[in-house]
C-alpha cells in the first residue's frame, strides 16, 4: 500500500511533510507501507491534484493499493474548508485537519512564511522529546471542535501499525 | 553442465520465513525452459541478502566436507547463524544435471545432549513433472533416525553411521562408494544401488560446481581436480561432456589462500603462473596502469607460498597494500572465472568497491556471454538497466523476508521503481531531514 500525502507546502520548503513524517516515524512501525508526499504549494492546489494522482497510480508497475490523504490547515473562510471536505468525500480521500494550522498544532505558535522551514527543522530535531507531549493534541476524532488539534493519529491508525 | 533451478531456505540469520529463489520457467520432457543465468538480489541493509549466500555456502560444505558439522568452529558459527526463533535451518536445492532434475533438502538443528548440530532431515527427490511445483519422487529420505529409500538399503544401511554430521550424499559417495568399495559401483553387493549412487554423485558434482564468495572469509577450495575426476569416473558417459569444467576446477584450486598468500602444492606452480596472467589481464581492465603481477614464491618440502606483487611504472606494491577495490577484484576473480565457464556462483556484496560503470559492464558480460549462473547481492542499482531484460534477474528481498521479482513490462525502469520505494515490501521512506535529529540533536 502507498499512502499519498497531499500537502500545503512546496517541495523546496517541505515544512508540513517534516511534521507529518516525524509523527509517522514516532508513533508507527516502520516499513508497513510507502509514504509519498505530494507538494501542492497551497490550499487551492490541494484540491486540484487528480491528474497528478491518476498519473502516479497509472504508472505504478506493481499496481499498489493507494490511499490519498490530504493534510489541510483549517481555514477562516468556511467555503474553502467545505470545498476540501467535498473534494475528499467525492474522491473517497482521507482528510487530516491541522486546526488552526500545522505550526499551531505542533509548536503552539504562529510562524511567518519565511520561518516555516527553519521551525519545522527545529521541530524535527527535537521531535522525540516534543511528540510525547502532543499525543492528545494529535489524536482528536473531531479536531474542528477544539481550538488546537489534529486527527492525524486517528487517520493514520487506519493504515499503520502503532509501535 | 549443471543448472540451479530453485533454491529455498529458512532459519538462517534473520531469514525466519521460507525464501525461494526461482531460476527457471516450466519444465518439459525435453528439459527446462528459460533458465536464468543471472540474478541480482537487492534489499535493505540487513534484509537477509547475505543470509541467502551464507546458506548456499553452508550447503556446499554440508555436501562436500567430511563431518563438517562436528567441527568446533562450525558449531560456534551455527550458534550465531541459525535464526533464534526458528531454531532449525532448512536448505533445499533443486538443479538439473544431464537431464535429471534433482531436489536435495536438508534440515539441521542443535542436539542439546550432544551440544552439536545434526542433520535431522534429509530428502532427495527426482522431478519428472512439468513444473517444479509438482512433487517429485523421493529416492532417499532420512527423518530423525529412520532411513527410507526407493532402493533397497537393507544390508548396507549400517554402513552409514555418520549421518548426523554428514549428508547422505557425502556418506554414500565418499565414505561408502570410494572408501569401502574403491569406486567400483559394479560390485555385485551394491549393483542394485547404481541409480541411487549416480543421482547422489550428481549432487556431489553439482556442489563442487558451486562457488560461494562471502567477504572477509578465507576462500577454501577443495582438491577439485582429483575428486572431480574420481566422481566423473562414476558417471562415465558424463565425463567427456564435462571435461571443460575439470580445467576450471584445477584453476580454482590455484587460488587457495591464507590471508594474502596463495598456498598450493609445489607441482602446480607453473599453473599458478599461467593463471596469474589471466588475473593480470582482468585487473588491467579496471586499472590499465598495472604493468604486471610478479610472484614471490617460497617453497617448503610440499607446498609453495606465493605472494603477489603488483608492478606499476614507478613502484611495486604487495597485494596486502593494494587498494580495497583491487583486493576485492583479486578475491572474486576465480569465482567469476568459474561462472563464466559454466559454474554456479554466488557472490555476496559484489559491488562493495567496484566502480559503478565497470560493475554494470561486468554484469552485462555475464548476461551476454556467461555460460554459468551468477547470483549476487548488491546495493548498486546501475546494473538493473541490464538485468531488467532478463527473466527473474532482479530479485528484491523485502520486509518479513518477502521476495519480489521484476519482470520486464513496457518501459518501466526498475531503478526508478526501486529508488522511489515502490517495490512491494520495500518502501523507501527515508528523507534527508531524517538525519537532522541524529547529527544536530544537541545544537538546540
Amino acid at each position: 500500500m502507498i499512502l499519498l500525502f497531499l500537502l500545503e507546502t512546496t517541495s523546496s520548503n517541505k515544512s508540513d511533510w517534516r511534521y507529518v513524517k516525524s509523527t509517522i516515524d514516532f508513533y508507527y512501525e516502520s516499513r508497513i507501507c510507502k509514504y509519498e508526499p505530494l507538494y501542492c504549494e497551497n490550499k487551492d492546489k490541494l484540491i486540484n491534484q487528480d491528474t497528478k494522482i491518476n498519473r502516479i497510480i497509472k504508472k505504478d508497475y506493481f499496481e499498489n493499493e493507494y490511499k490519498v490523504i490530504l493534510v489541510a490547515d483549517y481555514d477562516r473562510e468556511e467555503n474553502k474548508n467545505n470545498r476540501i471536505i467535498d473534494y475528499c468525500n467525492k474522491n473517497k480521500y482521507e482528510l487530516i485537519w491541522m486546526n488552526p494550522n500545522i505550526e499551531k498544532v505542533y509548536l503552539d505558535m504562529d510562524v511567518s512564511q519565511a520561518d516555516k522551514k527553519r521551525k519545522s527543522e527545529n521541530f524535527q530535531i527535537k521531535s522525540e522529546q516534543l511528540l510525547p507531549n502532543l499525543t492528545n493534541i494529535l489524536n482528536f476524532k473531531e479536531p474542528l471542535k477544539t481550538k488546537r488539534g489534529s486527527n492525524i493519529l486517528d487517520i493514520l491508525d487506519k493504515f499503520l501499525k502503532a509501535k | 553442465m549443471f543448472k540451479l533451478l530453485r533454491f529455498s531456505l529458512y532459519g538462517v540469520k534473520n531469514l525466519e520465513n521460507e525464501v525461494t529463489l526461482e531460476f527457471c520457467g516450466a519444465t518439459t520432457q525435453d528439459g527446462i525452459k528459460k533458465i536464468n543465468n543471472i540474478k541480482g538480489i537487492y534489499g535493505y541493509n540487513g534484509a537477509g541478502k547475505s543470509a541467502i549466500v551464507c546458506a548456499m555456502n553452508l550447503y556446499e560444505k554440508l555436501v562436500l566436507k567430511d563431518s563438517f558439522l562436528s567441527e568446533r568452529q562450525v558449531i560456534e558459527e551455527l550458534d550465531n547463524l541459525i535464526n533464534y526463533k526458528r531454531k532449525e535451518l532448512y536448505i533445499s536445492v533443486t538443479f538439473e544435471g544431464y537431464k535429471e532434475i534433482i531436489e536435495h533438502k536438508i534440515k539441521i538443528k542443535k542436539n542439546d545432549l550432544l551440544g552439536k548440530y545434526v542433520i535431522f532431515y534429509e530428502e532427495v527427490l527426482l522431478h519428472k513433472g512439468r513444473t517444479l511445483n509438482e512433487k517429485g519422487e523421493t529416492i532417499f529420505l532420512k527423518s530423525e533416525d529412520k532411513l527410507k529409500s526407493k532402493y533397497d538399503l537393507q544390508g548396507v544401511s549400517s554402513e552409514f553411521n555418520n549421518l548426523n554430521y554428514n549428508s547422505f550424499v557425502h556418506e554414500l559417495i565418499i565414505n561408502f562408494v570410494f572408501l569401502k568399495y574403491k569406486g567400483k559401483i559394479d560390485d555385485p553387493r551394491i549393483l542394485h544401488l547404481t541409480s541411487l549412487i549416480i543421482s547422489m554423485a550428481r549432487i556431489y558434482l553439482f556442489s563442487m560446481r558451486l562457488f560461494v564468495y562471502l567477504p572477509n572469509t578465507d576462500n577454501y577450495f577443495y582438491d577439485y581436480a582429483s575428486v572431480s575426476a574420481k566422481i566423473n569416473s562414476l558417471l562415465k558417459e558424463d565425463y567427456k561432456k564435462d571435461n571443460k569444467m575439470k580445467s576450471n576446477d584445477e584453476f580454482l584450486s590455484l587460488f587457495q589462500k591464507q590471508k594474502y598468500k596463495i598456498v598450493v602444492r609445489k607441482t602446480v606452480i607453473e599453473e599458478v603462473k599461467k593463471m596469474t596472467k589471466k588475473l593480470e589481464k582482468f585487473l588491467k581492465i579496471f586499472k590499465p596502469e598495472l604493468k604486471k603481477i610478479e610472484l614471490e614464491i617460497v617453497e617448503d618440502k610440499e607446498n609453495a607460498y606465493i605472494g603477489r606483487i603488483f608492478v606499476y611504472d614507478d613502484y611495486k606494491v604487495g597485494l596486502e597494500y593494494e587498494s580495497a577495490g583491487i583486493k576485492q577484484l583479486v578475491e572474486i576473480f576465480p569465482y567469476l572465472y568459474n561462472c563464466a565457464n559454466g559454474g554456479v556462483t554466488f557472490i555476496d556484496e559484489i559491488d562493495t568497491y567496484l566502480n559503478s560503470v565497470y560493475f554494470e559492464k561486468l554484469i552485462s558480460f555475464f548476461i551476454e556471454y556467461g555460460k554459468g549462473q551468477l547470483v549476487f547481492t548488491a546495493h548498486n542499482i546501475e546494473p538493473m538497466s541490464e538485468l531488467k531484460n532478463q527473466l527473474r534477474a532482479i530479485t528484491i528481498l523485502g520486509v518479513d523476508n518477502k521476495i519480489e521479482t521484476f519482470t520486464k513490462k513496457g518501459n518501466y525502469d526498475p531503478k526508478n521503481i526501486y529508488k522511489k520505494g515502490y517495490f512491494p515490501n520495500l518502501p523507501m521512506n527515508v528523507e534527508n531531514f531524517d538525519f537532522l535529529n541524529i547529527f544536530f540533536e544537541d545544537e538546540l
